[in-house]
Parts: structure tokens; sequence; C-alpha cells
């Protein structure tokens, strides 16, 4: 096991652990985030297990990416009120789990890297983030920012997202050159590592009693 | 090689630049979500002290109003009960012992009514007579009143299990329900009033129904005097500032009804 990924596991684990503590006290949408954390933990673990056993890493990713946009959508569905919103995760999330799907079958096979649902699951949360900064806007708390849970979460969401977007984007065009580069990885790493970070302190901030969203 | 060392100098240039955006934009945010926040602030200031003014108003007209009623009840009820029970005592003939005793029996009596109809005027004399009595208790001694003048004929109906519900709030309804009333004496020339109270677990709900000539709302509305339907303007904003939602329904010839409904929250 590299240093890296050791580190990596760590940091899911206080998130997770975080989460599983406050559990009673969190809102719905980080009760759904901690369930997410938990299936990140187990296809880390078994993507791990993957390269070990058949020198390749990518089939778990392949179940992981539709399970990741499902709880996404759910924890945005709680968070935002704006009903046009609303319908369009609830009729656009079937139809990206099924070209996440269709993508696993057709286009990138389990032994390839499903960047292409990636990308399109991080365009799709950065609309999410954006249309919820939006709405944070129009209907502002009297407590500060710092103190709100929902702006950590959006925030990381919005950074890393933006990051996945950008990096697996460029994830295709080295895979065609065949260039190989340390940086990319360096920097997902960089961005996972501060995003799980952010999402701990997030759950930290988050309590159903001081008015945190529901 | 050269090709790899281009590519990720694109890659780092995007990457600066979107680090950039990213960073301008949360910054931008936060900046704006405070503006936001103070805005929502000061229009929250603004809608307390707006509130405080109208509960300060309506108590003067509560108090104005009740002066009115009276110097009314003292004209024309205690005043007329006590000369005529001046009149019986100054006719008295101490020689026509048997009339003398039905005259001395009246004369009690008269002053026997004066004296609790004082004491009903003291009750509602009291500032705090609406908190005491809670809104139903206030409009039914408001009702009596309106009775007693012979103007219209009034029944209060209570449905549901009678709740308080803010002090400020009710005072501020009662102050409503007395604008109708006084609207209702004043311009529709009716005979009959119906107020409905209905309690249920979320509202609270005032129907107040009179069979006077009624009016037609759009020309109110559409009325260009500024003056014109001030009154009803006047009590929807008092109505919206409690929460409340304030309809009126009328058709010219076949009476009003005013709708006032509060949400009962916690």
């Amino acid at each position: 096991m590299s240093t890296r990924f050791f580190i990596y596991l760590i940091v899911l684990t206080i998130v997770a652990i975080t989460g599983m503590v406050k559990y009673k006290k969190l809102t719905t949408p980080f009760r759904l985030l901690v369930a997410l954390i938990l299936i990140t933990i187990i296809s880390e673990v078994s993507s791990r297990f993957f390269a070990y056993r058949i020198r390749n890493s990518s089939p778990p990713y392949h179940f992981y990416a539709p399970i990741q946009l499902l709880l996404y959508a759910a924890i945005y569905f709680r968070l935002l009120k704006n009903a046009r919103t609303k319908t369009f995760i609830l009729y656009g999330t079937p139809v990206l789990v099924i070209f996440s799907m269709l993508n696993s079958i057709f286009l990138q096979d389990l032994y390839t890297f499903p960047s292409n649902s990636i990308i399109t699951i991080s365009f799709v949360l950065i609309v999410l983030s954006l249309l919820y900064f939006r709405e944070m806007l129009q209907y502002p708390l009297q407590i500060s920012l710092v103190r709100q849970s929902t702006f950590w979460f959006n925030c990381a969401v919005l950074v890393f997202f933006c990051t996945t977007f950008f990096i697996y984007c460029f994830y295709n065009y080295f895979l065609i050159y065949h260039i190989k580069t340390k940086l990319i990885s360096t920097i997902n790493y960089i961005m996972t590592i501060a995003y799980y970070s952010v999402l701990t302190f997030a759950m930290l901030t988050d309590n159903k009693s001081n008015g945190s969203k529901q | 090689m050269e090709v790899n060392s281009e590519n990720i100098l694109v890659f780092v240039l995007i990457g600066c630049l979107l680090v950039c955006v990213l960073s301008v934009f949360i910054v931008f945010f936060v900046l704006s979500y405070r503006k936001k926040q103070a805005d929502f602030m000061l229009e929250k200031q603004q809608l307390q002290s707006q509130y405080q003014e109208i509960l300060l108003q309506s108590q003067i007209e509560i108090q104005e109003q009740t002066l009115h009623n009276i110097s009314q009840e003292i004209h024309d009820n205690i005043g007329q009960v006590l000369s005529l029970a001046k009149l019986n005592i100054g006719t008295m003939d101490i020689n026509q012992p048997s009339q003398l005793q039905e005259k001395i029996n009246c004369s009690r009596d008269l002053v026997g009514k004066a004296i609790q109809d004082l004491r009903q005027l003291a009750k509602t004399m009291n500032t705090t007579f609406i908190t005491e009595a809670g809104l139903v208790g206030a409009i039914e001694a408001e009702l009596e009143i309106v009775r007693k003048s012979g103007v219209l004929l009034a029944h209060l109906y209570v449905e549901g299990q009678p709740v308080r519900t803010d002090p400020q709030k009710e005072l501020i309804l009662f102050r409503i329900f007395q604008e109708v009333m006084t609207n209702i004496i004043k311009h529709a020339t009716a005979e009959k009033v119906e107020i409905r109270i209905g309690f249920s677990e979320e509202l609270l709900n005032i129907t107040i129904s009179d069979n006077g000539k009624g009016f037609d709302t759009a020309t109110i509305n559409a009325s260009e005097k500024p003056a014109s339907g001030l009154g009803l303007r006047n009590m929807q904003h008092r109505a919206r500032l409690i929460d409340a939602n304030l309809s009126i329904t009328s058709i010219p010839e076949k009476g009003t009804t005013v709708a006032i409904r509060l949400p009962l929250t916690t």
C-alpha cells in the first residue's frame, strides 16, 4: 500500500467516523453524505484489491460512479428549494445513470477508467453547486457563513469537481497521446485530500438544531 | 518530449486560470452574501419598527374608540337611566305611600342598572382589557355595545376550542375587527352582521359578514384617489404585519364579507 493511498484512506476514515459519531445531529443531506463516504471507502479499498489481483483498479469505479451520482443528486434535491431545479434533478438523474451504465457497456469497458461518466457527473455537480450558491444569495440566513455547513460543502463540491472535470478532460487527451505525467495525479491527490478535509469541517459545523438546512 | 512539455504548460496555465476564477468566484460570493445579509437585517429591522408603530397606533385607536363608546354609552344609556331615576325621585309624593313605594323600587332598579352599566364600562376602559379577556371576549364586549346602540343585529359564533395567541397580534386583530365594524356601521347600511371565529390547530379564522349594500372591490382597487380604499389597504397592511391574510368579498346590494386568516404557529 502506497503512503499516498494510506493517507487518503486515513482522511476518508476520519470523515466517516466524524459523520457516524454526529449522525443523529446531522441534517438529512449530511446523513446522505455519510453514506456516500462509506461507499467511497468501500470503492477505494476494492479498487486497490483489484489493482493487486488483476493489475487494474478500474472495475469498482464503474459501479461507484452511478451510485455517487444518485447520492449527490439526493443531497442537492434536499438542499435546493427551487421547484424547477428539483424537477431537473428528478428527471435528469436517471438519464445520467443510464448514460453511465451505457458508457461502461459500450464506450469504456470495465477495465478502462470511466472518465466519461466522471466528466459528466462533475459537470452536473458544478451546475448544481452554482445553482445552490444562487439560492443561498436569494435566501440569506442570519448566521455567519463560516458556521454554515452547506456553504463549506458547496464550496468543496464546486472546487473539487471543477478540478476533477478539468483533470479528466486532460486525462482523455493524455491517454490518447500516451503522455505520462505525475503532475495530474499529484494535483488530483491534493484536491481529494483537501475536499475530504473540508467535508469533515462541514460535518462538524452541521447541526439540526442550529437551523442548518434539512 | 517537446510536445509533452508544451501540453504540461497548457495544463498548468489552464489549471492556474481555473484556480483564479474559482477564488474570485468564492470571494465575490462571500461579499455578495454579506451584503444580502446586511440588507435582510435592515429590512427586518424596518419591519419590526413598522410593527411597533402599527401596534402603538392600534392601541391609540382602540383607546379613542373606547372613549367614543363610553361617551355614547353615558349619553344614550346611563344618562337616560339616571335622568329617569331623577325624574322618579322628583315626582315622589309622601302623601301617596303606595305610589311612593313603587317609585322608590323603580328608582332603585334604575340606579342599580346604571351601576351595572358603569361597571361594564369600567371594565372596557381598562387598557389591558383585551389582554385579559382575549380576542373572543373583547369582540363579544364590542358587539354588546353595538347591540345596545340598536344600530345592528349582531351575532357571534365561535367554532372550535378557543386558543390564545400572541397578545400583540390579538390587539391588532381586534383593531382590524373594530375598523370593519365601523365601516359596516358608517357605510354599509346593513341590518345584520354575523361574526364567525373558527379555531383549528393551525389557523384562526375570523369572518365578518353583513347584509348591507356592498361595493365593487374592483372600483376601489382601480380608483386613482389616494384616499379611496385607504381604510381597506390599511387593514390589509396591518394583517400582513402579523402574517395574517385579509380578504374582502363584496357584491353590490348583496353584502360584504371580510375574512381574516391567521396561522397559529408556535
